[in-house]
C-alpha cells in the first residue's frame, strides 16, 4: 500500500470526515471537512503506528494535517514516506 | 507598600507603568464599589469608565492603530493587581484584553485595521461570543453558521454566555464559514453590539463573578464582509488568542489567590503586635497558604516570559506550551480557592463576616468561577488526550 492510500485509510477510521477520505483531493483542507482537534490526535496516534514514526512537536501543528499533501509532506520529512510492508 | 481602603496589600509586583496604572484604577475605582457590583450583579461601569479614560483599554491595540501595543506580560500583571480589588473588573480587562490582541495580531485586513483605530481613539470595549449552547466551553467547533445566501450577511447564535454584552462596543464571535462548512470551518466575526439583537436567554444569578454579567443570549445581527478575520478561527486560536486567554484569566486567579494570602497575612500580623513574643497560630497556616500562592505566581511569570520569547520567535503554535497553559489555568484557580478557604479559616470569624476588613466573602465566593470558567476536568481531559501525542511534558 502506497503512503497515500495508508494516509487515506487512517483518515477514513479516525478523522470523522463529512467527505469519505478516498474522496478528498490531495490539497482539501481537512479542518474544512471536519477534522476537528479530538480527532486529529487520533489521526496522529494511528499515523505514528502506520508507518513507524514519532512526529516531533515540532510538527505536532495545524498546518502539518492540514491536508493529504501535507501530512506526506511531513512523514517523508521523517525519511519515512513509505509505510513498512 | 501600599495598602488601599479595602485593606488589600499592593503585591510586589506592581511595578511599572501599566500595573500602577491598574493598581490605582483597582484601589481607587473598583474597590469603592466592588461590594455594590457583586451585590446588584452589575457590571462595574465606574471601573470600565476608568479603564477607558486611563488608557488600559487600549493598552495592547497596535502602536500605529494608537494604542499602547504592550506586552501580554504586562496586561497579565494589570488583571492581576485589579484583581484583588474587584475580579469582575479584573474579568472584563481580562477579557476585552484577549480580544485586543486578536484584532493586533489577526485583524490584519485594512477594514479590521481602521476598527482598532477606532477601538483605541474611542476606547471601545470588545465582548466575546465563542461558547454556544450544545457545545460549551469546546470551542473549536460552531453550530451557528454566517448566513451568506443573501447580499448582506448575517449571524444568529445561541450564546451560552456573553459576558458584559450589553455594556460593551464590540462583540467578537466564532460561527461556521456558511451554512455548508463542517462544524470546525469556522470564521471569527467583529460585530457592532449597536446593529445587534441581543435576547436574554439566561439570568447570572451565581455564586460569584457577579459583575460579569455573563448572561446566556441570542445574538443575531449583520456581518459586513470586512469585519471577518481574514485567517480561520482556529489559527487566531492557536496561534495567540488561546495562549493569551490562559495566560489573562489565570492572571486574575492568581490576583484572588494574592488578595487571599494578603488578608490572611495582615490578619496575624495585627494578632502579632496585640501578643508580642508569641507567634500566632494562623501563622503556620499563613507561611503554608504563601508556599501555595507564590507556586501560582511563579508558574504565571514564567508561562508570561515565555509566552513573549515565543511570540518574538513566531512558535506561539506549540502544543507543549499550549498543554503547560491549561496547566496553568487548572493549578492558578485551584491555588486561588484553596488559598481563600484556607485564609478564611486563619481569619475565623472575622474572616466569615461580610463587613469586616478581613472579610473573604467574595474573594471565596469568586475564586470558584474560576474553577468553572471554562471546568478544570475539560481542560486535564483534553491535556489527557494531547499528552498521547505530545514529545515532552
Ligand atoms: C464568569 C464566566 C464568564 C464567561 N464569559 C463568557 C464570555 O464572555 N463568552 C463566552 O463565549 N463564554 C463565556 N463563558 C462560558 C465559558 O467559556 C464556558 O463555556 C463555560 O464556563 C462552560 O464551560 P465547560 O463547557 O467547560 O463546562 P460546563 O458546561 O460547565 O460542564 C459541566 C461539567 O461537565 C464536566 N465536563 C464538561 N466537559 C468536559 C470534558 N470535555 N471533559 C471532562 N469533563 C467535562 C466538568 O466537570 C464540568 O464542570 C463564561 C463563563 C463564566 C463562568
Amino acid at each position: 500500500m502506497d503512503a497515500d492510500a495508508t494516509i487515506r485509510r487512517v483518515l477514513e477510521e479516525h478523522g470523522r470526515l463529512s467527505t469519505p477520505a478516498t474522496a478528498l483531493a490531495t490539497d482539501d483542507d481537512l479542518y474544512q471537512r471536519g477534522l476537528s482537534s479530538h480527532a486529529s490526535v487520533n489521526v496522529m496516534l494511528a499515523l505514528e503506528e502506520a508507518f513507524g514514526v514519532e512526529f516531533p512537536d515540532e510538527l505536532l501543528r495545524k498546518s502539518t494535517f492540514q491536508s493529504i499533501g501535507s501530512i506526506r509532506g511531513a512523514l517523508a520529512g521523517l525519511g519515512n514516506a513509505v509505510p513498512p510492508a | 507598600m501600599t495598602t488601599s481602603d479595602d485593606g488589600v496589600v499592593a503585591p510586589s509586583l506592581v511595578e511599572g507603568e501599566w500595573a500602577r496604572v491598574g493598581w490605582e484604577v483597582g484601589r481607587d475605582v473598583a474597590a469603592p464599589v466592588a461590594d455594590e457590583v457583586d451585590r446588584d450583579a452589575r457590571v462595574p461601569r465606574e471601573a470600565i469608565e476608568a479603564m477607558r479614560q486611563r488608557g488600559l483599554l487600549s493598552m495592547l491595540l497596535p502602536r500605529d492603530a494608537g494604542g499602547g501595543e504592550a506586552g501580554v506580560a504586562e496586561a497579565a500583571q494589570v488583571a492581576r493587581v485589579l484583581a484583588g480589588h474587584c475580579a469582575s473588573s479584573a474579568l472584563v480587562f481580562a477579557m476585552h484584553s484577549i480580544e485586543a490582541y486578536n484584532l493586533r495580531r489577526h485583524g490584519t485586513s485594512s477594514p479590521l485595521r481602521d476598527l482598532a483605530r477606532e477601538a483605541a481613539a474611542d476606547g471601545l470595549l470588545i465582548a466575546n461570543a465563542n461558547s454556544e449552547v450544545g457545545v460549551g466551553g469546546d470551542v473549536s467547533r460552531s453550530i451557528a453558521a454566517v448566513d451568506t445566501t443573501t447580499t448582506s450577511w448575517t449571524l444568529d447564535k445561541a450564546c451560552l454566555a456573553i459576558s458584559y454584552a450589553e455594556a460593551s462596543d464590540l462583540i467578537f464571535a466564532s460561527a461556521r464559514r456558511d451554512e455548508d462548512a463542517a462544524e470546525t470551518d469556522q470564521v471569527f466575526v467583529a460585530l457592532r453590539r449597536g446593529d445587534c439583537r441581543l435576547e436574554t436567554q439566561s439570568g447570572w444569578d451565581t455564586l460569584g463573578l457577579r459583575g460579569t454579567c455573563s448572561q446566556g443570549y441570542r445574538l443575531s445581527g449583520p456581518v459586513a464582509r470586512g469585519s471577518v478575520f481574514p485567517v480561520p478561527f482556529a489559527t487566531i486560536a492557536n496561534d495567540g488568542g488561546g495562549q493569551v486567554r490562559q495566560l489573562l484569566l489565570s492572571a486574575v486567579w492568581v490576583g484572588l489567590a494574592d488578595a487571599a494570602l494578603a488578608r490572611a497575612h495582615a490578619f496575624v500580623q495585627a494578632a502579632a503586635r496585640k501578643a508580642v513574643g508569641t507567634v500566632p497560630p494562623g501563622a503556620l497556616r499563613v507561611a503554608e497558604i504563601a508556599e501555595r500562592v507564590q507556586g501560582a505566581r511563579a508558574l504565571l511569570v514564567a508561562a508570561a516570559e515565555r509566552f513573549a520569547s515565543l511570540e518574538a520567535a513566531g512558535q506561539l503554535e506549540n502544543l507543549p506550551f499550549q498543554m503547560s497553559l491549561r496547566t496553568l489555568k487548572v493549578a492558578t484557580s485551584s491555588a486561588a480557592v484553596e488559598a481563600a478557604t484556607r485564609a478564611l479559616e486563619v481569619c475565623g470569624i472575622v474572616g466569615f463576616k461580610r463587613d469586616s476588613p478581613f472579610s473573604m466573602d467574595r474573594i471565596v465566593r469568586d475564586a470558584h468561577g474560576g474553577l468553572v470558567m471554562v471546568s478544570n476536568d475539560r481542560y486535564l481531559q483534553d491535556n489527557a488526550r494531547t499528552l498521547l501525542v505530545a514529545k515532552h511534558l
